[in-house]
């Protein structure tokens, strides 16, 4: 349906100028001069400008008309002859008005649904680590529980120090799934940002979270060549997501 | 006759430039219209529904005033009007559920009227602002909220107006005209006075007023037929302004028999002339801004209506092969442009309230040889009456709009 109302749209659009051509109507080569400009102008403002922009120029374009028939003393086949002109002109604003309506409501209704689906969205693509937004929510929930269970959790922040730009990227991945082999599957949490990697534990303690780093730290070592690991830890007790969030929000 | 007709034709420029204007500010004004901000403190508010046997619509307009969210106190009074049917007894029972819905019957008096009932509701409550909603509106639950906040933080405002939207318009096509044509000279004209020339006018309804400017007026004229626009006017002759708030709405019906709209219209039209007579009597009508306002209602009461007249005649003698009077002026072109200007003000109201569709465009297309011509009818009825009574010395009586049951 979309489809069919752009192609009349453009269609319609087509027909007008032709129309203004083929029947040569009083002053279309200004008529055409001014299509062309509004059709700049409609394209470059904002959305809810564009038919302000129409519905004025037609008015307008009404008022000089009337002026030179008033001045001419013009008779009265010609000024038939401008309303024919005045109709094309304000049809053709029309028509371009409702087709930029319709192109953009499609382009905001995509941006709409591409935030909706990264609302939805609980894995980055292509692995097994939460989105930011996943993570943040999941860690509500987890921190709420521990809290409840009178235990402990911790946020654990792998920095990645500097490496060459054309390994980073994969430096990065191997250790996204090197952290996803190193925590309790299905309990613990796991996000990154470009540079950093979350680790969120659940119902443990500061030994277990030194387990948790030397596992990561075995597991790193067999895929890399690296004497000095290349990366750092950071551990901090979390008593609540708002601890959370202010850490996460000065990570990012 | 020639200079008779020219003099016309300059009117009939003015009223299109005017108009032209007055669309392209109500397009601007809606396009970037931001909601108002909250108030730290909100002031008392007086809700008044005058009511005569509205037992019809009642239920449905007291269901929506208990829906009312308002931040501060809110008190409702039904004034009740002399009912004879069930208006008081669903009046009773909403008031005997919710704390801040009153039951008050007016006593009776003369001249009857919406004025005289507006006054006694004023008497008998205390607030700082008061709100008016016709027996058959039934408002949103912000509607009262944003109406004060705007008159609030608008300097110099003596209350604010809302928008009034049509609950009947797809019951049959005497509605949906109303509903356009409300569109248009309930919003985007309201919207482009308001963005133009600091003007807003008050509808009767969903119209929010600070007491103590009522107070310094010396409340509501009990003569006035069209009580709001005579109020408007005193409103902008002591320098208040009445800002427009497209965002806070209320649903009215509006009439489903064309008898029941001429009787309606005549009304309004009558008290319109009242108006008029008062304006040319009282110079003060034509002061400052209250100017603009007086010029707008000789220019739609009676320049419109006149040029409409003349165009008519014009067509049938131009159909009927007739020679048109030899005038210097392009006719033919001045009614296209008045017929371009009547629809783009509709097709604009229809865009900023975003309800386009194909149906609507159809109407607004063929209303300026439909519904427009009515009001040539309306204005010979209105001048009529109002003439006779003149004549005869007797005062207009107040006639209430007849109410319809079952609508979507």
């Amino acid at each position: 349906m979309k489809n069919f109302v752009l192609t009349a749209l453009i269609l319609a659009l087509l027909l007008n100028g032709w129309l203004v051509a083929y029947f040569a109507v009083p002053n279309y080569l200004e008529l055409i001069a001014i299509g062309l400009f509004s059709l700049l102008i409609m394209s470059i403002i904002k959305e809810r400008y564009v038919f302000l922009y129409a519905i004025t120029v037609t008015l307008l374009y009404g008022a000089y008309l009337t002026v030179t028939s008033f001045g001419q003393s013009l008779p009265e086949d010609m000024q038939l002859q401008y309303m024919y002109t005045h109709l094309l002109f304000t049809s053709f604003h029309l028509i371009f008005w409702m087709l930029m309506n319709a192109v953009k409501k499609i382009g905001y209704q995509n941006i709409e649904l591409q935030h909706q689906l990264q609302l939805l969205q609980k894995y980055r693509k292509g692995s097994q680590i939460l989105t930011m937004k996943e993570f943040k929510d999941q860690a509500e929930w987890l921190l709420k529980s521990t809290a409840r269970n009178g235990k402990e959790a911790y946020f654990l922040r792998i920095e990645l120090e500097s490496s060459t730009k054309k390994t980073k990227q994969n430096l990065q991945e191997m250790l996204e799934r090197v952290a996803l082999q190193s925590i309790r599957q299905k309990y613990d949490l796991v996000s990154s940002e470009f540079g950093n990697i979350y680790v969120l534990l659940k119902d443990t303690h500061k030994e277990g979270v030194d387990i948790v780093m030397d596992r990561f730290k075995e597991n790193s070592q067999n895929e890399l060549n690296f004497i000095t690991p290349p990366y750092q830890f950071q551990q901090i007790h979390i008593k609540d997501s708002q601890q959370l969030n202010e850490l996460l929000g000065t990570e990012s | 006759m020639t200079q008779v007709i020219m003099l016309i034709m300059l009117f009939f420029w003015m009223l299109l430039i005017f108009y032209s204007i007055l669309t392209i500010s109500g397009v601007w004004y809606r396009v970037r219209f931001k909601k108002p901000q909250k108030l730290s403190n909100y002031p008392s508010v007086a809700l008044l529904i005058p009511a005569h046997n509205e037992g019809i619509v009642m239920e449905d307009t007291l269901r929506a005033m208990a829906r009312l969210k308002y931040s501060g106190q809110l008190d409702i009074y039904v004034l009740d009007d002399n009912s004879k049917d069930d208006t008081a007894e669903i009046a009773k029972e909403f008031a005997a559920v919710f704390s801040r819905i009153h039951y008050i019957p007016v006593p009776v008096s003369s001249p009857s009227g919406k004025s005289r009932v507006l006054n006694y509701g004023l008497s008998i409550s205390e607030s700082d602002y008061f709100v008016v909603y016709d027996a058959d509106n039934e408002p949103e639950p912000d509607a009262v909220e944003l109406l004060v906040e705007v008159a609030e933080q608008t300097k110099k405002a003596a209350g604010a107006v809302g928008y009034v939207k049509t609950k009947n318009a797809r019951t049959n096509t005497l509605t949906r005209m109303i509903g356009l044509e409300f569109q248009v000279f309930q919003l985007l004209m309201q919207c482009g006075r308001w963005q133009f020339l600091k003007l807003g006018s008050l509808a009767g309804t969903n119209m929010l007023l600070r007491r103590s400017v009522l107070e310094e007026l010396g409340g509501y004229d009990v003569n006035a037929l069209a009580e709001d626009a005579e109020l408007t006017v005193r409103l902008h002759a002591k320098g208040y302004v009445l800002p427009v708030v497209p965002e806070s709405k209320t649903w009215e019906q509006e009439p489903e028999k064309l008898t029941t709209f001429f009787k309606q219209r005549t009304r309004w039209l009558t008290g319109n002339i009242y108006l008029l007579e008062k304006s040319f009597k009282d110079l003060s009508h034509w002061r400052g801004k209250t100017f603009f306002l007086s010029l707008q209602h000789v220019l739609t009461y009676l320049v419109f209506v006149l040029v409409l007249l003349f165009s008519d005649i014009f067509f049938i003698m131009s159909v009927m092969g007739m020679e048109l009077p030899n005038m210097e002026a392009p006719l033919l072109m001045l009614w296209f442009m008045s017929y371009i200007v009547y629809t783009a003000q509709l097709l604009s109201a229809l865009v900023v309230d975003r309800n386009v569709s194909p149906k609507n465009v159809f109407f607004i297309f063929i209303m300026y040889f439909t519904y427009a011509q009515l009001f040539i009818i309306l204005l010979l009825r209105s001048v009529t009456v109002y003439v006779w009574s003149r004549l005869r010395g007797n005062t207009i009586a107040w006639d209430k709009t007849k109410r319809f049951k079952g609508l979507g």
